[in-house]
């Protein structure tokens, strides 16, 4: 290969800081130190081998070049030099060979596993973080920190059941949790989100929907690609927030901010979506081992294989909550707000309840803790019924304090209103 | 359960100190002896035994009468939680510790219960709108014809107190069923005195007391809820008297009876209404009973209660004075109180509160005034209750 034509390198347009294209300088001149990097505008060859190109060339530092002492010279890491201890020995003033310089594409190859052991470092403390913020609780369903904290003011009434392994298998058959974790969270970006936009391609993003199987590989690896993600020439998209506080956030009854403008393919057209985000909680994305999950079937498309960017662009997303999660989700809003006593709690998810009757019901109580052992959630369109085992134990505020502690068995029935579901009727027996 | 020890020991040490009454005569033959003429010359003793008795016996039935107007209720279900099915989750059967002598329709629950010790002191000071105890109450008197006055009156002042302690208990058979049962504990005293005064001459003529204790009537009732809405609801219930209390000394009837009962009650946030309305078949008289109970909730732990209760015996008579030629004086009447038939209708007013003084242990009070003049009446009758709760 031919060194590049030196005409060509006063017309600097990219910053180069390699040795090789430094300038011309006089050898007998006192050694000025540049200020500022020299850029060289490179040819298309250049840009397309420049890595071949470079690493054929040989040191600037010609032989003979004039030390201002003899003390340990270095090489001016301005233009590219390594910054590398010379021993003293080798400087010869007259005919001494120059200690050979690495070649600039192996300087700079170095970063590489120091970006992506930073890359990893991040992904792995998100993800240890994540599963920290996401423990199950005593009855066996992911637990966000405000369940937590509730459980551990609840502490004393806590009955020990046995709580179900985090390990403990989701159906295959229903993986939306995966999707429900991308396309519940509301679209309408934080300021965090407006800030620190990221830019995420389409197929990358469908590329995580699909070949991640579990809820939380699906959040880690959605990061993952935000992190990984290049720049590129096409607008950022303001991501969806993901973080922990989201994750408690309660569903409310107002229709979450349809999904498309932070999953859509920034390529296409916002997809309609066949099921809009309930907006479940990133902690309701595994279910209870207990709860027996009707196989999804918005999820149960197998997942798209990669297409060209067009088709990809065109084709929906499963990017739905499942209804049974959706559903899990406010069964367990239902069962929070019965835990604090929080009427109003009660009432988003319940619009119909008689709030003053519930109000009353619980301004008599001390405490309650419902517990759900099981829930059979059936799902006929945009109808449910959810029938649920479990137990209450409530301490009275008049009378007896002692706990008292009653099997129960709910039935709720569910619809689903303005894409979110919500509790028609409760019936406990 | 500790309310249980006490409860015993006081119901125990009532029976322990009962009188014993075959050494000395029983009350009703006291109140006979009072009411007797003995100095007036009636010139027919015969009728003036028999207005005697018609006047004790009526007394007597008053007596009884009043003692059986006892706060039994229960008021367990105040402690009692539900579970609402439509809500959900369990909820305060009902913020009212109820009435305390009408009925409410709420019961208390599956294998819920109380136990509940009262106390009842009355004096009785009035009859059919009579004096008992200034010494107007005229047994016999001798009156020439055209004048207003009698010139001999034989008068009868009479003292009748009872302290009345009540054990009860309240069991829920089913969620809607109730059973229950009350043995009240009677301490019953008299003492009079027969004053003759012969054209403004005063003379004591006899003097008597007696007293007696011990159980009244077993009283066995049952409720069960027909229809109920948290604390509203309809109920049939009943109760049943066994002549358990000796009859001489006027601590019982001596006759069984049974009355059942219609209750409603309807409640809402602070207040509730109940009303009933019962039957009697048996015991001294066939006898209708009505009442209204308004409660209002001064707090979750306290319940102010106004009641009125209302009864009409059909067959204990009435008190009145007949007046009769004198066989053998001319122009000489004689006077007799005596007894007719008649129905007696009463009507009582009562005040009082309940109050939960720590966890299921309710302490209550109340007065009752009569409102009506017949029959036997006090100014006021006063009643403290404790009632535990329990509940398996």
């Amino acid at each position: 290969m031919d060194r590049p034509d030196e005409s060509r390198r006063h017309q600097v347009t990219a910053p180069v800081t390699r040795k090789g294209a430094a300038p011309e300088r006089d050898p007998h001149a006192p050694e000025q130190v540049p200020t500022e990097p020299v850029l060289i505008e490179l040819t298309e060859d250049e840009q397309l081998n420049g890595l071949e190109f470079f690493s054929a060339e040989q040191p600037q530092i010609s032989e003979g070049v004039p030390a201002p002492d003899d003390s340990i010279h270095r090489a001016d890491p301005t233009l590219g030099l390594i910054a590398k201890d010379v021993a003293p020995h080798v400087i010869d003033r007259g005919h001494a060979t120059p200690p050979v310089q690495p070649d600039a594409w192996s300087s700079l190859t170095w970063q590489a596993p120091l970006v992506a052991a930073v890359l990893t470092a991040v992904v792995v403390i998100y993800g240890v973080m994540s599963v920290s913020l996401m423990r199950t609780t005593t009855d066996g369903r992911l637990a966000t920190l405000n369940d937590r904290t509730a459980e551990r003011a609840k502490a004393a009434l806590a009955p020990r059941t046995p709580p179900v392994p985090k390990t403990a298998p989701v159906p295959r058959t229903a993986p939306a949790p995966r999707t429900a974790a991308v396309a519940a969270i509301p679209s309408s970006p934080t300021p965090r989100a407006a800030a620190e936009p990221t830019p995420v391609s389409s197929a990358k993003r469908r590329d995580d929907i699909s070949a991640s199987n579990k809820a939380s590989k699906a959040v880690v690896s959605r990061e993952s690609a935000s992190l990984r993600a290049p720049a590129r020439s096409t607008p950022p998209v303001a991501a969806p927030p993901i973080s922990p506080g989201r994750q408690a956030t309660p569903v409310r009854r107002d229709p979450p901010i349809q999904s498309a403008s932070a999953s859509s393919p920034r390529t296409a057209e916002p997809v309609p979506m066949p099921e809009p985000a309930a907006a479940p909680l990133v902690s309701s994305l595994t279910p209870p081992a207990s709860l027996p999950v009707q196989p999804n079937p918005v999820v149960a498309v197998p997942a798209p294989a990669p297409l060209p960017r067009a088709e990809a662009s065109a084709a929906p997303l499963p990017r739905m909550p499942a209804p049974e999660t959706a559903i899990q989700t406010v069964l367990a809003q239902y069962r929070t707000a019965y835990g604090d006593l929080d009427a109003g709690a009660a009432r988003a998810v319940w619009p119909s309840v008689d709030d003053k009757a519930l109000r009353k019901a619980f301004e008599r109580l001390e405490e309650q803790r419902l517990i759900f052992n099981y829930c059979d959630i059936a799902v006929s369109n945009v109808r449910a019924v959810a029938s649920c085992d479990g137990s209450v134990r409530y301490v009275p505020r008049v009378g007896k304090k002692d706990p008292h502690d009653d099997r129960r068995q709910w039935e709720f029935k569910l619809s689903k209103v303005d894409e979110v579901w919500l509790i028609d009727t409760v019936s406990a027996r | 359960m500790r309310i249980r020890t006490p409860v015993i020991v006081i119901a125990f040490a009532v029976v322990a100190s009962a009188t014993p009454v075959a050494a000395q005569q029983t009350v009703s033959e006291v109140l006979s002896f009072l009411l007797t003429n003995r100095s007036i010359p009636t010139g027919d003793f015969v009728q003036d035994a028999r207005a005697a008795a018609a006047t004790r016996d009526t007394i007597s039935a008053f007596l009884l009468a009043e003692l059986a107007t006892l706060p039994v209720t229960s008021s367990a279900s105040a402690f009692t939680y539900r579970l609402d099915r439509n809500l959900g989750t369990v909820v305060r059967s009902s913020d009212s510790f109820g009435p305390f002598l009408i009925e409410r329709s709420l019961t208390s629950g599956l294998l819920r219960g109380s136990l509940a010790l009262s106390y009842q002191s009355a004096s009785f000071d009035s009859i059919d709108g009579r004096s008992l105890t200034d010494g107007t109450l005229v047994a016999t008197a001798s009156r020439l014809r055209g004048d207003t006055q009698p010139f001999d009156v034989e008068a009868v002042s009479l003292d009748i107190h009872t302290n009345t302690v009540t054990l009860l208990g309240n069991i829920g058979v089913t969620d809607r069923l109730d059973i229950g049962a009350a043995l009240p504990f009677v301490a019953l005293s008299l003492n009079g005195r027969r004053v003759d005064t012969y054209r403004g001459t005063e003379l004591v003529q006899a003097i008597a007391s007696s007293s007696a204790s011990g159980p009244g009537d077993f009283l066995i009732r049952g409720k069960y809820n027909v229809l109920r809405r948290t604390g509203s609801g309809v109920a049939i219930g009943g109760e049943a008297r066994l002549p358990t209390g000796n009859e001489q000394n006027l601590l019982g009837t001596g006759e069984a009876s049974i009355k059942p009962r219609l209750i409603a009650s309807l409640e809402r946030d602070r207040v509730a209404v109940h009303g009933d309305i019962g039957y009697a078949f048996g015991g001294l008289s066939d006898e209708l009973v009505y009442g209204g109970a308004i409660t209002w909730l001064g707090t979750p732990r306290l319940t102010v209660v106004g009641e009125l209760a209302g009864r009409r015996l059909s067959s204990t008579g009435r008190l009145t004075e007949t007046t009769g030629s004198h066989p053998t004086l001319v122009g000489v009447d004689t006077i007799r109180l005596t007894s007719v038939e008649g129905a007696t209708a009463r009507m009582v007013g009562l005040i009082g509160v309940k109050w939960n003084i720590a966890t299921t242990l309710l302490l209550s009070a109340n007065v009752v005034r009569p409102l009506t003049s017949a029959g036997l009446n006090a100014r006021w009758i006063s009643t403290f209750a404790l009632d535990y709760s329990f509940e398996p």
